[in-house]
């Protein structure tokens, strides 16, 4: 599990980098726009993965 | 549009919500854990639906719109990590579950006064909630009497669309707490996203000549819009001054943090965590789109959270597509400041009332009731001063709330952590958010939010190492599960 945070935490700081280096200068809907989706799709996969531990208990 | 029309769609709102509310109460119970959590027993589409509902304000439509406008493809990122920091309640939601269900905490300052072994941490935190989330319901209220002024060409003034909207909400809190509140939240969740994605479809099919056509509209009318900082506004210091507060929302706001006491179980709880990651990922792709949809209908609108009213008054849509419109920017108004008087006045009974002595729970209900009525007061108030912008105002709020993070995130990981360190940094940290919003004063160009984490965290660790440890090792048992 701690490891997954800690790449997951990664994953965050590159989706403030990113945008304002690789993609600074892109003007276009696959640029920023589309690294932005991307990333919200990853994050979403990878914590539904996370939860998928969780088992009922008394 | 006609005003006799815009009178019906909210009557027929209010009658609607009011009869769900009042049948929520069917089997309710009488204690302070059925009126606060619904006894900790909601449906698994509900309570996903009214945890998207109370986290999704009127914000989004407003003020996420008006950002989008103004600032382009940065307020797709700000929102976007956002959802992303619900890493915290997928890390720490087991967590709060079960300390939650060991010690009955009804709210989570209630859980850090168990923790730190000390009812004045849970207080202090309870009171910051109570600062910081008055502002942020009175924005909310201010979105409605704006968009009912603005459809309405004045006819409804803004005074009273307020009034309208705090009634409302008044009235669905009180009748069956929790129940009331996640009833009529899921189904007004259900609105928003319905309501949104039609006028979505409408825009770009109807007005913009399809997606192919927007797009490429967007792209070579408004590039500096599809980059960071592009126009300019998004430089890097403003998006991280909006992004952080929010990266922790789903621990720093009661309101949110609360609802990981609510499930039955924990397969429950990923039911409400993975529900809502669906809504919010569509919802917020929405709104965003929506903003761009007014920059190419409507350029050069001096205030950007009037994006949204003017696209509804200005553009001859169907009106029933508008009224449906309105009303989903209601319920997500409603939903989300009806879960914070909950949430806030359970904090004011169950941690700032009983930190001298207990109260018996019947007591603690009326309290609470009283309470709330005193909160729709303060917020209506709050609200008529109409303060400008409304996605700074709402940013503001979760600031000042970071200050609690560090506490929180400390009770459940670092044994060293003790209650000196705890009050601390929470009231350094609200003290120095207060102070840097009052100002306007942002440091070599940083928001108070990233001045509030940071002074909050480096508090919170210092007075902790030089005050004498008090350990806690039945809680860290009890959260580590079996």
């Amino acid at each position: 599990m701690k490891k997954i945070v800690f790449w997951y935490f990664i994953l965050v700081l590159l989706a403030y980098i990113l945008p304002y280096t690789l993609f600074t200068h892109v003007s276009h809907f696959y640029g920023s726009f589309l690294f932005w989706i991307i990333f919200a799709l990853i994050t979403i996969g990878i914590l539904t993965v996370m939860m998928r531990a969780w088992k009922n208990e008394n | 549009m006609k005003i006799e029309l815009i009178w019906i769609s909210i009557l027929v709102y209010i009658v609607w919500g009011t009869i769900i509310a009042v049948l929520s109460r069917r089997g309710a119970g009488k204690g302070v854990v059925d009126y606060f959590l619904a006894n900790r027993k909601l449906k698994d589409s509900i309570s996903s639906l009214s945890y998207s509902a109370t986290t999704y304000s009127a914000f989004m439509m407003l003020g996420l719109v008006g950002l989008a406008y103004k600032g382009g493809v940065g307020a797709l990122g700000f929102e976007l990590i956002y959802l992303s920091g619900l890493v915290l309640a997928v890390f720490f939601g087991p967590m709060f579950w079960r300390a939650g269900s060991h010690y009955n905490c009804i709210s989570p300052a209630e859980l850090l006064s168990v923790r730190y072994h000390h009812k004045t941490v849970g207080a202090a935190s309870a009171f910051i909630s109570l600062i910081f989330l008055i502002p942020y319901s009175a924005v909310q209220l201010m979105g409605i009497g704006y968009l009912l002024e603005t459809l309405s060409r004045g006819k409804i003034s803004f005074v009273v669309g307020v009034l309208i909207a705090t009634l409302i909400t008044w009235v669905w809190t009180e009748v069956a707490g929790l129940r009331s509140i996640a009833t009529t939240d899921s189904l007004q969740a259900g609105i928003m996203l319905v309501s949104s994605l039609i006028l979505i479809y409408v825009l770009v099919y109807r007005f913009l000549g399809g997606p192919g056509a927007f797009i490429h509209t967007v792209e070579t009318t408004y590039p500096q819009w599809l980059m960071v900082p592009g126009n300019g506004y998004f430089r890097f210091q403003t998006f991280l001054g909006l992004s952080l507060p929010w990266f922790f929302f789903s621990i720093s706001n009661p309101q949110v943090s609360q609802r990981l006491f609510v499930p039955a179980s924990l397969p429950k709880m990923r039911k409400m965590i993975g529900g809502f990651l669906g809504y919010g990922f569509l919802y917020t792709l929405i709104t965003i789109v929506l903003g761009f949809c007014t920059l190419v209908l409507f350029p050069g609108l001096t205030n950007p959270d009037q994006a949204t009213p003017t696209l509804l008054s200005r553009l001859s849509l169907p009106p029933l597509i508008v009224l449906l419109v309105t009303v989903g920017i209601f319920s997500a108004a409603i939903s989300t400041i009806d879960s914070v008087f909950l949430t806030i006045s359970s904090m004011f009974v169950r941690d700032i009332l009983r930190v001298k002595k207990e109260v018996e729970e019947n007591k603690q209900i009326v309290v609470a009731q009283i309470f709330i009525t005193i909160l729709c007061v303060t917020s209506f108030l709050f609200a008529l001063m109409r303060f400008n912008l409304i996605a700074i105002l709402s940013v503001a709020s979760s600031a000042g709330l970071l200050s609690i993070v560090p506490a929180t995130v400390g009770a459940f990981l670092w044994k060293r952590g003790n209650k000196e360190g705890a009050l601390c940094s929470m009231i350094g940290g609200a003290g120095l958010s207060f102070l840097l919003q009052m100002t306007g004063w942002k440091p070599w160009g940083f928001w108070p939010g990233v001045w509030t984490l940071i002074v909050s965290t480096i508090l919170y660790f210092g007075v902790s190492r030089l005050t004498p440890e008090s350990s806690n090792d039945d809680f860290f048992h009890t959260i580590k599960g079996k």
